[in-house]
């Protein structure tokens, strides 16, 4: 055996590896600075309009707001779908670790939709929520801040992960 | 040339740590951000509750809402680990493909 027999199988290991491993994989979608300029730009306007609501509303003066209403939610609804519809990498990849960890009963499997879209649908519910609330009944300062909470909380994840994905 | 696999390890290690590292201090911000934001949404709930200030019904909504939010939390968090898995997936692969081509001389394409 020759002395430098140990380091040919050091290498054939590691190539074998590599070929093993394959190449560059993705797990997530590309970032798309569209999306996330589209999101920041209706994030400044959704904050505007609730700044314009935060003392409360009176359903007599609804019809002066519902196109706000229906302009945002729209919006809201074209970059979830938008997220949507951007191209899944990684099926195969995904599918192999899921499979492992559906083996292990962690019920934490990857899903194939970004998380961003269930954030963006979640918005588009709380202001459809809050549009029918002002149409019916109006509402108070408490019930504005509350809705402005949720949108918030659901933004931030939205901006977070498609920020995330500029890697 | 050999590969020198003590270093090739060194070089995997710092590779992973450097990302890991990275994307920890943004999810850890992240988390931080919402947890403290669904603890106010609590509070708020609280609070309108007792004074009375939503009806029945929206006090419900309130709260599912407050569940599909948290669900949506953890959603977006397995998200983020999903990008930083494959950050070290790749680089560690491309630490891995580095060392062969040096060892070999062959240019190994590093598909994108």
């Amino acid at each position: 055996m020759s002395a430098n027999q140990p380091m040919k199988r050091a290498s054939t290991l590691c190539l074998f590896l590599a070929i093993l491993v394959s190449s560059c994989t993705q797990l997530a979608p590309r970032y798309d600075a569209e999306l996330y300029s589209g999101l920041t730009e209706v994030n400044a306007e959704l904050m505007q309009f609730f700044s314009s609501v935060s003392h409360g509303t009176n359903k007599g003066s609804y019809s002066e707001r519902s196109q706000n209403y229906h302009s945002l939610i729209g919006k809201i609804d074209a970059l979830a779908m938008q997220s949507n519809t951007r191209p899944v990498p990684g099926k195969v990849t995904l599918r192999k670790i899921n499979n492992y960890l559906d083996s292990t009963d962690s019920n934490i499997s990857f899903e194939s939709a970004p998380p961003s879209v269930a954030s963006l649908e979640k918005i588009s519910s709380s202001l459809n929520r809050m549009r029918k609330e002002d149409e019916d009944k109006g509402l108070r300062a408490t019930a504005v801040a509350l809705f402005k909470n949720e949108v918030v909380i659901s933004m931030d994840q939205a901006l977070t992960y498609e920020s995330f994905l500029n890697r | 040339m050999s590969l020198d696999v003590n270093q090739l390890i060194s070089n995997i290690k710092d590779a992973a740590s450097t990302v890991i590292n990275h994307d920890i201090t943004e999810i850890r911000g992240f988390s931080e951000r919402q947890l403290a934001a669904l603890a106010l949404q609590a509070k708020l709930i609280a609070n309108a509750i007792l004074a009375e200030e939503i009806d029945d019904d929206l006090r419900d909504y309130f709260l599912d809402s407050l569940e599909d939010m948290a669900l949506n939390f953890a959603k977006t968090l397995r998200g983020l680990l999903a990008v930083t898995i494959e950050k070290v997936w790749n680089a560690v692969v491309g630490i891995i493909w580095s060392a062969i081509e040096a060892c070999t001389g062959i240019s190994l394409k590093i598909a994108s």
